[in-house]
């Protein structure tokens, strides 16, 4: 086939999952051609886990990406049938939302938000080779035969590499929920792009038909109201489908359930040794959780509803990969499940997975100079996880096609620079997931502020479409007009931004008490981000304080000669090729975690300390 | 790094004189000095060879060489076994400075061993508590504590602390365990946790500064009127004539400190300066340190004499120190009221000094082996420091905790974790969330 523009784009993308739309959608926003090659154009968005978007470090990811003007927040809001704000009484910085989705309705309205993006193009097709000429990706092979050049490539392939399934001791070749998997992209990776490959695992419990279900058995789970949508740009004010939020259910496993995995342990591939490769700590299957906590007598859980055209639920809580007789055995053991109907049997799913410290900061690998990787493909777990890496990848793609130097997130202002960060310099071991507890300057990197932290640099890439872009700016200068009025408001002899900073003062009293009435006729949200930032203040500049009072030494050159202990091989080597001289300059330099200048300023003391003696 | 050497045994007439030496290419250092040694050396073994010097063998030595870096100091390190006459082992020593081998710092060895990872912060100081140990049993727990760092009461907080990190871990980032796993997962919960961490800190400070001693072991102050003879006792007491005898009072302007070795321990004694009214300066900080240390020793010896029959009444309380009243100088003159003093002697005859000593190592037998060592006290003032600043920041998180912003507390125990990270050793993140899995059966 010859090079028609048919088959020629600035960016493509290979995988349709939640790290290739975000790629596609920010490399298109950039006004790149792009175009977007997926197994099945169907199964975009596709939620191949539970049906729900956000939670701790999940939910602070989808507000960095909605503000820097990504699909996750705006698909969630519009296809979410239950909203929740987590962590609500331990304090703002560590609050995140979390939503149901109805999963046949987040693929629509991705698809939908994709087809509305005039330089993004479709396309359906496995991808099974990659044309390298000097060093380069020239072109992605098809496997109908097509060549398809682009000027930088995103491979987001998720589970699909090299995938197996197991369902007890049957395994067959294959991605998640049914999908077929790509088999010859993995050794292209390793044999063709000299990456280094490891193996996960992950998996998923068994679906089950609402209408077999005793729900009256169960704890119902709400939602909160007003519903918290995830996006700052205009969110919708009602849900898709007009109606109230569905809740989910909680419930229980028993001692029947521990026998009943305990009599078939042999016959569940984890066991019997036919898995081998690495799964998620914190997502365990069921039979890990009888194996690992014996004396735990139940576990929860969540029965979360698939939608609201289908009468399916997902258990929450027992994945697993022991055969269907087995599985049956373990749903009727559980309270409100005792006569639920299995719609599609849980399965265990093996895959390939490229050691992402092979990747740079803007996740590109180091063997090929227009090669970009995000999403389960780097190690990680999590649609959130996911779309930030294709958001970011995304961007550097459209960056490099378009001859632009490169863009990374900073750690220090983001939940999406720590991941990128944490995965490009420690790799994995596990399954990455976000914990809030990863992010060191988690005081600052909160949920209501992560417009002000992300959208002036979206503007700078030019990934906001105008009426974003307004809507930033009309927030913006409301924060600006509302603070200098606090500021210039006095109270009992105190500006009300002091009175503010208090814990006993809230935003909402003083505007009651103290301010002109159309300061609350602004979304809720834009008042509450302000009122935490006047709060957490303090709280930052004194962390921020002590960073810098650190930053202050100077880096003795031959230290770096030394073995400093706790600093990666990596950190170590780039720490050697710069030669910064002072702390803060060390901290300035790509891939130099503030945990490891931590070290190194220990280090420093310890030498001074010791040529002082 | 520059080789450096140091005698290992006392310089004294004795078989054997051991030399430690440790550096970068050794060998070849001193192969001048050993032009018989082989080219390259074989790490722990053990070579024959005759110093040689201008030509002329000097000493035959055995050498044990130890290869970077699996030596004690990391880097090569070998130990020179020569004949003992402390001329000899000096003239060597010369020799070696002459190869640019200079002589050792004190601690410098064990320095070395720290800085080139060989042995953390705390196992040098350790070390340097095992080797200054004044009984067999300080050294026996300085030595548990070098061999095993899980015995040091460090580690033992620094485990309760990073639990406490994982148990705020979780709570934050998994809030749907919450409710599961409430008996160990409320903010209540925390606060216990943080109440029972910090009361531990406090303990084990408390503990060292209780067992702290201004002097190491147990100490036995001489003190009196200037010329009554305390320099005299004490040089006799220890054989030794290190304290300057004069007949001319204010000679001893400072404390002395000697050590006498008892199975059970060591027995320290502390000359010191008389104590009478005094415009001398110097003079006057000895008399204050004296006073001073009349409450800060285990035992004081008051030396009256002819000129002085009694103790001053300005004498500090000695709150149940013992204190024994010395009569000197009996071979001049006997006391008018002999029951009134403890023991009657002379420093120049000797009279009553071993019914005195014999006393005083029986007291000192009993200190030893009812002060049994704390094992769970800290070796340095480094790591009390260490502790005194975890302390600060678990209690700001404790009261962060009491307001309910638990986002704010968690930041203020990771304050803690750095403070840790300087004293104990770097604390990698995946050795927490260990700890968060391996607690709680977490996830969905
Ligand atoms: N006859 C006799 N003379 C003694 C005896 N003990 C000490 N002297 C003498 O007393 C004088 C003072 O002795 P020192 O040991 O210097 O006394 P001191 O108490 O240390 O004196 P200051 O350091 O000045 O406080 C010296 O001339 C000693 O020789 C003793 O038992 N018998
Ligand atoms: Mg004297």
């Amino acid at each position: 086939m010859g090079q028609t523009t048919a088959t020629i784009f600035d960016v493509l993308v290979v995988g349709g999952g939640h790290a290739g739309i975000e790629a596609a959608y920010a490399a298109a926003r950039m006004g790149q051609r792009t175009l977007l090659v997926t197994m099945h154009l169907d199964l975009i968005g596709q939620m191949s886990c539970n049906p729900s978007v956000g939670g701790i470090g999940k939910g602070h990811l989808v507000r960095e990406i909605d503000a820097m003007g990504g699909a996750m927040g705006e698909l969630a809001d519009r296809s979410g049938i239950q909203f929740k704000m987590l962590n609500t009484r331990k304090g703002a910085a560590v609050q995140a939302i979390r939503a149901q989705c109805d999963r046949s309705r987040y693929r629509v309205e991705a698809r939908k938000l994709l087809d509305s993006q005039p330089s993004l193009f479709l396309r359906q097709g496995e991808t099974v080779d990659l044309g390298i000429v000097n060093g380069q990706i020239d072109h992605i092979v098809l496997q109908d035969g097509s060549r398809i050049h682009g000027r930088s490539i995103v491979l987001t392939t998720g589970t699909f590499l090299n995938g197996r399934l197991h369902v007890g001791l049957d395994a067959t070749s294959g991605g998640r929920g049914g999908e077929r998997a790509t088999t010859g992209l993995s050794s292209v990776l390793s044999d063709k792009c000299g990456l280094s490959l490891g193996r996960m695992k992950t998996g998923t419990p068994p679906r089950l038909l609402g209408r077999s279900i005793a729900f009256e058995r169960m704890v119902p789970q709400p939602g909160d109201n007003p519903v918290p949508f995830f996006s700052l740009f205009s969110p919708p004010n009602t849900l898709f489908y007009g109606g109230p939020q569905k809740p989910c259910f909680l419930t229980s496993t028993t001692d029947r359930t521990r026998e009943v995995i305990e009599e078939n342990l042999d016959r569940s591939p984890l066991y019997s040794g036919k898995i081998h490769g690495i799964g998620p700590r914190y997502c365990p299957s069921i039979e890990d959780k009888i194996v690992k906590f014996p004396q735990r007598a139940t576990h929860h859980i969540f029965v979360e509803p698939e939608g609201i055209d289908v009468d399916e639920y997902y258990p929450n809580g027992i994945s697993t990969s022991l055969p269907l007789d087995v599985q049956e055995k373990i749903v009727s053991s559980i309270p409100g499940l005792e006569q639920a109907v299995i719609l599609r049997p849980g399965y265990a799913v093996e895959y390939d997975f490229v050691f992402p410290d092979q990747l740079d900061h803007t996740l590109r690998t180091k063997t090929l100079s227009n090669l970009f990787l995000a999403g389960q493909i780097n190690g990680t777990t999590g649609y959130e996880e996911a779309a930030g890496q294709g958001l970011v990848a995304g961007i550097n793609a459209a960056l490099l096609a378009s001859g632009r130097p490169s863009w990374a997130p900073d750690r220090q202002s983001s939940y999406l620079g720590v991941m990128v960060d944490d995965l490009v310099t420690h790799s994995v071991d596990e399954p990455y997931r976000m914990f809030t507890s990863r992010a060191e300057n988690r005081l600052y990197i909160r949920n209501d502020n992560a417009a002000d932290r992300l959208s002036p640099q979206a503007l700078l890439l030019g990934l906001l479409p105008p009426q974003k872009a307004e809507e930033y700016s009309r927030r913006d200068s409301f924060h600006r007009q509302l603070r200098a009025a606090l500021s210039s408001t006095r109270k009992e002899g105190k500006s009300l931004l002091d009175l503010l900073r208090s814990p006993d003062y809230s935003l909402a009293l003083l505007i009651g008490e103290a301010l002109p009435d159309h300061f609350s006729h602004v979304p809720p949200s834009w008042l509450s981000s302000l009122e935490q930032e006047v709060k957490y203040d303090g709280y930052v500049k004194i962390s921020n304080d002590r960073w810098n009072r650190m930053d202050d030494l100077p880096i003795p050159p031959e230290i770096l000669e030394l073995q400093l202990p706790g600093i990666s091989r990596e950190v170590h080597h780039r720490l050697k090729k710069e030669r910064p001289s002072r702390l803060s300059e060390a901290q300035s330099l790509r891939g130099i975690t503030p945990g490891s200048i931590d070290l190194l300023r220990i280090s420093i003391l310890k030498f001074q300390h010791k040529n002082r003696s | 790094m520059e080789p450096i050497v140091a005698p290992v045994t006392v310089l004294v007439s004795q078989p054997v004189g051991i030399l430690r030496l440790s550096g970068d290419n050794l060998s070849d250092r001193i192969k001048p000095l050993f032009p018989s040694l082989p080219s390259t050396l074989e790490h722990r073994r053990i070579y024959r060879a005759t110093a040689i010097e201008r030509g002329s063998p000097v000493d035959d030595c055995l050498l044990l060489f130890f290869k970077a870096p699996q030596s004690f100091t990391g880097e090569d390190l070998v130990e020179i076994q020569a004949h003992g006459n402390p001329h000899n082992i000096r003239h060597l020593l010369a020799l070696l400075h002459g190869l640019g081998i200079r002589l050792a710092r004190p601690g410098e060895f064990s320095l070395r061993a720290y800085q080139n990872r060989k042995i953390s912060l705390l196992k040098a100081e350790s070390l340097h508590r095992m080797i200054l140990a004044p009984s067999y049993a300080e050294f026996q727990v300085a030595h548990h504590h070098y061999t095993s760092s899980e015995n040091h009461p460090l580690y033992g907080i620094r485990d309760d602390f990073l639990n406490l990190l994982a148990l705020f871990f979780t709570l934050l980032d998994h809030p749907e365990e919450e409710e599961e796993a409430l008996s160990n997962l409320s903010p209540h919960v925390l606060q216990d946790r943080i109440q029972t961490l910090e009361r531990s800190i406090s303990e084990v400070i408390n503990r060292t500064a209780k067992a702290k001693k201004p002097f190491n072991g147990f100490t036995v102050l001489i003190a009196g009127h200037p010329n009554s003879g305390k320099s005299s006792l004490f040089n006799r007491i220890l054989k030794d004539n290190r304290a300057i005898v004069s007949p001319l009072p204010g000679t001893t302007r400072d404390l002395l400190e000697g050590r006498l070795s008892f199975p059970f321990g060591d027995l320290v004694l502390l000359d010191s300066a008389g104590l009478r009214p005094s415009e001398d300066g110097i003079e006057q900080e000895g008399i204050r340190r004296a006073r001073r240390s009349l409450s800060r020793v285990d035992c004081v010896l008051w030396i009256a004499c002819p000129d002085f029959p009694a103790p001053p009444d300005f004498l500090p309380s000695q709150k149940g120190i013992p204190f024994f009243l010395l009569w000197n100088k009996v071979d001049l003159t006997t006391p008018s009221d002999p029951s009134r003093y403890d023991h009657l002697v002379s420093a120049r005859t000797r009279r009553g000094l071993p019914s005195l000593c014999e006393r005083l190592s029986r007291l000192a037998e009993t200190y030893y082996s009812s002060s049994l060592p704390g094992s769970s006290s800290l070796d340095s003032d480094r790591q009390i420091k260490t502790l005194r600043r975890l302390r600060l920041s678990i209690r700001r998180s404790r009261s962060f905790l009491e307001s309910g912003r638990i986002d704010l507390a968690l930041s203020a125990l990771e304050e803690g974790r750095r403070v840790l990270d300087d004293g104990v050793g770097a604390i990698p993140a995946s050795d927490i969330y260990d700890r968060v899995f391996n607690l709680f059966c977490l996830g969905k």
